[in-house]
Formats: C-alpha cells, structure tokens, sequence
C-alpha cells in the first residue's frame, strides 16, 4: 500500500455500461464484454499511455482518465460512436484511489457516480456529472456549453446527481449553431458593404460622359420634389394616394404634371393644395395645424435643380451606370431610400431599371 | 473449520453396525465418524455414517436429529451427481447412515494438488450443478457446498456429499435461520447475515468452488473468519482470469454471475448454470488443458491475490491486466510534480479572461471583426 494521503487524488471516469446486459445469456456476454473492450482499444489513442487505467466493471467496462476531464469527453465520444453495441456512457470527476493487489483495485466515489450517470444514459449517448462538468469547466470553461443538464439520476448509495447531456451531437448541434450564426452574420456584413459599393457614385469620370442604355429618342423625365414642413404632423396625400406622415417624411418626389396635395391630421381641416411642378422643380409646403393662421400656399423652392446636359452620342458598352441627379444626392439618403421603397419612378438608366 | 481425518486406531475388526462390518475410519467430523464397511450379505463396500459417542445428551440429541434429516434429504435423492443412500438405521443405540462408499479424491484434495486441469473442473462443477438442480428439483437446498463435500470418482465424475445440514422444505427440524452452520469460506451473504437462505445459496457456494478451481485460490482470502465473512457480502472479487490467463471471459462471467450478493442477479437454478457451464466447456477444450505454472509462480500467483483479496474495498473494481495501465496507476497511486495540482479536488473557478478567451465568444468577436474589416476593404477598394 502507498502510504496513506490525506486526500484521495481526483480522477474523471468514463463507465462504459452495455446495454441490458444482465438479461443476456453468458455467450452473449462474453461476446459483448469482448466486443466492448475491442471498442475500448480503439477510443483509446485519443489519450497518452499514462493516462488511462481501463477496469472491469459489472455490466461492461470502466476507464479512470487522469488529469484529463477533455480526454475523457473524447473519449466517451469516441467510445460512443459504435453502432454495434451502442454503450451508455456515463462520466464523473471525483475522488478514486488504488487498492494495491494483483489485478490492483480502484475504487472511489467517482466510481460510483459514472456507474449512476451511466444508468441514466439512454444506448450510444453520453452523460456526466456535475462534478465532471465542472472539473472540465475548470480546465476549458468553454466546453461548459457542450453539457446540457437533462435530470438527475440516483447511484447505487442512493445519492442523487445532476445529470448533464454530453453526447457529440448534442455538442456539434450546440458548435455547429453558433458557427453558422457568425458566418451568417458576417455575410451580413460583408451583404452591407457591398449594397454600400453598389450604390456608391462612382468617382467623376470626365472623360466619359455616360448615357442611359435605354432609346435616347424618349426624352428624359426629371421628377420634381415637394418638401414638408408640417406642425405637429400630418399625412400626406399625393393626388388621393397616401404617402406617409411628416415628420418623419420630408420630402417627395412627384412627376412632373399637376398634382394634389393634402395634409390631414386627425380632426383638423385638411389643407390643400394644387400644384404645377415642372421637371426637377422643387415646392415647399408648410403647415401648422394647431395655429389657426391660414393656409400658406405652397412656394416654389429658390432652388431649382435642373438636369445635367446629356450627351447622347456615348456608347452604351462604356456606361456602366447613368448618373442621374439623385446619385448627386448624399450617401445616406440615398442608402435610406433604398431601403424606404418609395414608388418614385425609377430614374432612367440606373441599373436594372 | 479443516476437518482432516485424523489418523485413528483401527476399530474392532469385529465390530459390526447392522448388518455390516466395519472394516476402518476413513473420516472424522466434528460430531460424527464415518467408517468403511461392508454389506456382508452383498459383500458390497459402503460408508458408514455414525454419531460420535463422546458427546454430551444435548449436542448429541441435535445432531442425531440433524442426522434423520440429512437421512430424509438424501434418501429422496436419486442422482448419478449425488451420492446415494442404502439405508438409514439403529443398531444397539447408535443411529446409523449406510451409504454408497467412494473411491476418489475431493474438490479439496484436487485443488490442493492441482491435478484437475481446467475442463475437467468445469465439468466437475457442472455436474455439481446437476445434481444441486435435481435436490432443488426436490426441495432440498444443500447450504454446505465446499470443496471437501464434493467427491471426484473414476471417470471424472461428481458425487455431491455431506447433507448432514441439508434443509428440507416442510421439515420438522428447526434449523432456524439465524444459526450458522456451514463453513464461513463459503457460505453465501444471506448464510453469512442470517437471512433466509434458499437454493440459490447453494450457487454462491458453487460459484466460490469453481472460483478456486479456476483460480488456484479462494476470491476471499484471509484466515480471519471476520475478514472472508465480511468479503462475501461486500467484496468483488477479481475475475479468475487475473490469475489464471487460460481461463476464458464466458468462465468469467458464469463465476461473477454465481457469486452475484443480489439474489435476483444471480444464477436463479442450478440448471442454468450447468447449461452455461457446458457451453463454455469447448473453448476451454479447445484452449488445451490449463497451464501448469511452476510452484513458484503459483505462491507468488496465490499471496498475491491473498493480499489483494484482503484489502477488496466495497465497490471496487479489478483492472483490466489486458490493458496496459501501469504508467497511470503509478500516477495515480503517487501523484508527482504537477500531478499533486491536477489531480487535486479544487473548487476554484477559472480566471474571467481565460473563460472569455474559450468560450467561443473571443472567436465570435474575431470572425465579426474580420467580415467588418473584410467589408470596410471591400467598399474602400472601388
């Protein structure tokens, strides 16, 4: 005998336990214990020779892992995978000490709780125990996501344990999830950033005056734009379609023709207006419902931006993209508009349009 | 607990019990002797069963009435394993048993000299079996199965022996649980806690039996009765195989199931035992009789599982010597340098920085940054 320690070292055990294995007949056993040893041997090289010490147990087998609670996990995922004789595995983390002789007898408390894990185990899964989740948590707290607790079982003294589910799919569903959602969102990002690159303005090309790809006998319509100004809010009607509410709404764009205009907020008298807008021209409406002051009419903006001369004679094989005046238009406002889907007629010549 | 014939003076050459002649002891026990005789009518050889004389009324007026009951036991037993009875009587005050006379030598002889190779043991055993299965058949559990109760005849075959503590069902004797009777070394954990004892007692027993026929040596070592007592009804033992590698893994199994504490898990008939016992006789056949091992080797082979059998803890289990574990038991009987740290209980948890750096989140946040660089390139680059 070793001399007497006060505290018994703590090892992980992994209790391999075949299934109904009393109610079978001795060849059977044999076989099975033979087979089970067999599926030993081969989980094995996922640990270092002086790291396991494999025992026999009462209903298959037992393998003490030293120092190593992740071995062990691997182990038992290995172990686990054979179809043939499909062993519940249970594993615990605690104390196990050596009873010298020939065989040598370990026994210990841990022991005795892989055996219980291994018992609760449904054929082909793996359990552990709270104390083996934590001994590995110790050591690689991010496995501490692998264990699910799924109940608890009792031992043969009658003790109960929390038993947490640590089969390799369970892990993989649990790794595989959270690989994907940051691909997802990475591809997310990268998605943006290339919306971002699309619908960038390309840099100011002198040379190549660009035309739209579409008969240049049609000619061009420029939208003309209403601005809104109203207080405290009101919705806004474009010849008795709805269009949004102001604030937030600031601006929209009409084609150019008559149009009417209508303000409503709740139960006050709406305010109309008829306006004549011309290509590219632009009006302001302010309102204010709560002063009782009358309706100011519409006035034409100051600035009126017209379209850029076009030069019909470039070849559509050089214009990648037509550059309208809304590209003109600062980054994010166009960004927001993307994704605002206002029915704006689809400006001539811009991509896909 | 030994009960060697001891050398005696030869009885009268003239005495005669019944109607035979008693020719000389041949076997002494704590209450009885056992003569040869002969029928001289027949001129048949038997053994004579007798009450010791020199007991007092009391000790006598039980045994003799233990004496009429293994007389009952037997004399409805008719088996080729079981040895038979001719008659049971009294002749001038002294309550006699004739019985068939056996040339051969016993299970405790044979393991002593290890003349019985590995087949035959097991077919013993399974005889053994047989003729348990046949007095269970009858309602007679045995209770003192031990190797010196087992005879091995010409031929290899089995005689069952000694049912002077035989219970019968329905018997007017009170052998009343709580008594022991028996030999401590192989006595089943009901015997040993005075609980109701039934057949499958009996299969304890004769798992112990063929243990150390497999073995060379008893699963429960130790001379203190205490010791092999408390054994029985806490210890696992090694399977045989530990120490006898020619002993197969079926054989293994059939001496764990026998020697199950839980009656349920047990052998629940002699039968089946038998049954499995023969089918695992021809990979035994064919494994060739069991190594001879040198002397040396066999005391070193029996103190060793002495010493493991005396320190067997409740609960634990052998290693398996297939595998080879030595370099861990060293580590883990010894525990050296980082060892002392690693395989320490401790309860503290991980350092916070250490925890995010596994978790999987230092990960998340590389690949995001990555896709985010990755992004703020792409849209640079036009």
């Amino acid at each position: 005998m070793p001399p007497a320690r006060s505290t018994a070292s703590h090892a992980s055990v992994a209790y391999l336990r075949i299934p109904e294995f009393a109610q079978r007949g001795v060849a059977d056993e044999a076989h099975l214990k033979e087979a089970l040893e067999k599926v030993v041997a081969g989980a094995l090289p996922v640990l270092r020779a002086d790291e396991y010490i494999v025992v026999d147990a009462p209903e298959g087998l037992a393998v003490v892992v030293l120092a190593n609670p992740r071995g062990a996990l691997r182990f038992a995922w290995r172990a686990g995978l054979d179809r043939e004789i499909e062993p519940a595995i249970g594993l615990a983390h605690g104390p196990v000490r050596i009873a010298q002789g020939q065989p040598p007898v370990l026994y210990g408390d841990a022991l005795i709780a892989a055996e219980g894990a291994a018992k609760a185990t449904n054929p082909g899964r793996v359990s552990a125990s709270r104390d083996f989740r934590d001994a590995l948590t110790r050591v690689h707290p991010g496995m501490r996501r692998l264990l699910v607790r799924s109940g608890s079982a009792v031992d043969d003294q009658g003790r109960a344990h929390e038993i947490f589910r640590a089969d390799e799919r369970t892990a993989g569903r649990r790794s595989s999830l959270f690989f994907w959602t940051t691909i997802l969102i990475a591809i997310g990002i990268v998605g943006a950033g290339y919306v971002v690159k699309v619908t960038r303005p390309p840099p100011p090309v002198p040379q190549v005056i660009t035309a739209p790809p579409v008969t240049p006998s049609v000619p061009e319509v420029v939208p003309g734009a209403v601005t809104f100004d109203i207080k405290p809010e009101g919705e806004i009607w474009v010849d008795g379609a709805f269009k949004g509410k102001s604030p937030p709404l600031k601006k929209i764009q009409v084609p150019p023709g008559n149009h009417a205009i209508e303000v409503r907020s709740g139960h006050f008298k709406p305010m109309t207006a008829e306006l004549t807008v011309g290509q590219g021209e632009e009006f302001a409406v302010e309102h204010n419902f709560i002063a009782k002051a009358p309706p100011k009419a519409p006035v034409k903006s100051a600035t009126k931006t017209l379209p850029r001369p076009q030069a019909p004679a470039a070849t559509p094989s050089q214009t990648k993209r037509a550059a309208t005046p809304e590209q003109e238009k600062g980054f994010w406002s166009r960004f927001f508009q993307l994704f605002k889907g206002d029915d704006r007629p689809a400006p001539a010549g811009s991509p896909g349009g | 607990m030994i009960d060697l014939p001891q050398p005696d003076p030869p009885a009268d050459k003239s005495e005669h019990v019944g109607r035979y002649r008693l020719l000389k002891e041949i076997g002494r026990g704590a209450m009885g002797i056992v003569f040869l005789g002969e029928d001289e009518g027949l001129g048949r050889r038997v053994a004579i069963k007798t009450i010791l004389a020199s007991m007092d009324s009391e000790e006598q007026k039980g045994y003799l009435a233990r004496f009429k009951q293994e007389a009952k036991a037997l004399g409805g037993l008719n088996h080729p394993s079981i040895i038979t009875v001719f008659e049971f009587g009294d002749s001038n005050g002294i309550a006699y048993l004739a019985m068939e006379y056996l040339e051969g030598k016993d299970l405790r002889d044979l393991i002593a000299s290890r003349k019985l190779d590995l087949s035959s043991a097991v077919d013993v055993v399974a005889q053994v079996c047989d003729g348990l299965a046949f007095a269970h058949s009858r309602g007679v559990v045995h209770r003192d199965i031990k190797p010196g109760n087992v005879m091995v005849i010409e031929g290899n075959r089995a005689k069952i022996m000694d049912f002077g503590i035989a219970r019968v069902r329905s018997s007017d004797l009170k052998t009343q649980t709580g008594l022991m009777l028996g030999s401590p070394r192989y006595m089943s954990p009901e015997q040993v806690l005075g609980r109701a004892v039934d057949h499958r007692s009996d299969l304890f027993s004769v798992g112990l039996v063929l243990y150390e026929l497999l073995a060379g040596a008893p699963p429960f070592g130790g001379n203190d009765v205490h010791q092999i007592m408390y054994q029985i009804c806490n210890a696992r033992p090694a399977p045989p195989s530990a120490t006898n590698p020619a002993v197969t893994r079926a054989l293994d199994i059939i001496v764990a199931k026998a020697l199950e504490k839980d009656l349920d898990a047990r052998y629940q008939d002699a039968a089946a035992m038998a049954m499995d016992l023969r089918a695992a006789l021809p990979e035994v056949a064919g494994a060739g009789a069991a190594p001879v091992l040198p002397p040396s080797e066999l005391e070193r082979l029996n103190t060793a599982v002495a010493a493991a059998t005396v320190v067997i803890p409740i609960a634990g289990v052998h290693v398996i010597p297939r595998f080879d574990c030595d370099a861990a038991l060293k580590r883990l009987a010894d525990p050296r340098g980082s060892d002392r740290r690693r395989m320490a209980p401790s309860a503290e948890p991980p350092p916070l920085l250490r925890r995010w750096f596994s978790d999987g989140a230092f990960l998340f946040a590389v690949g995001l940054t990555a896709a985010a660089v990755a992004a703020a390139a792409f849209i640079a680059t036009s």
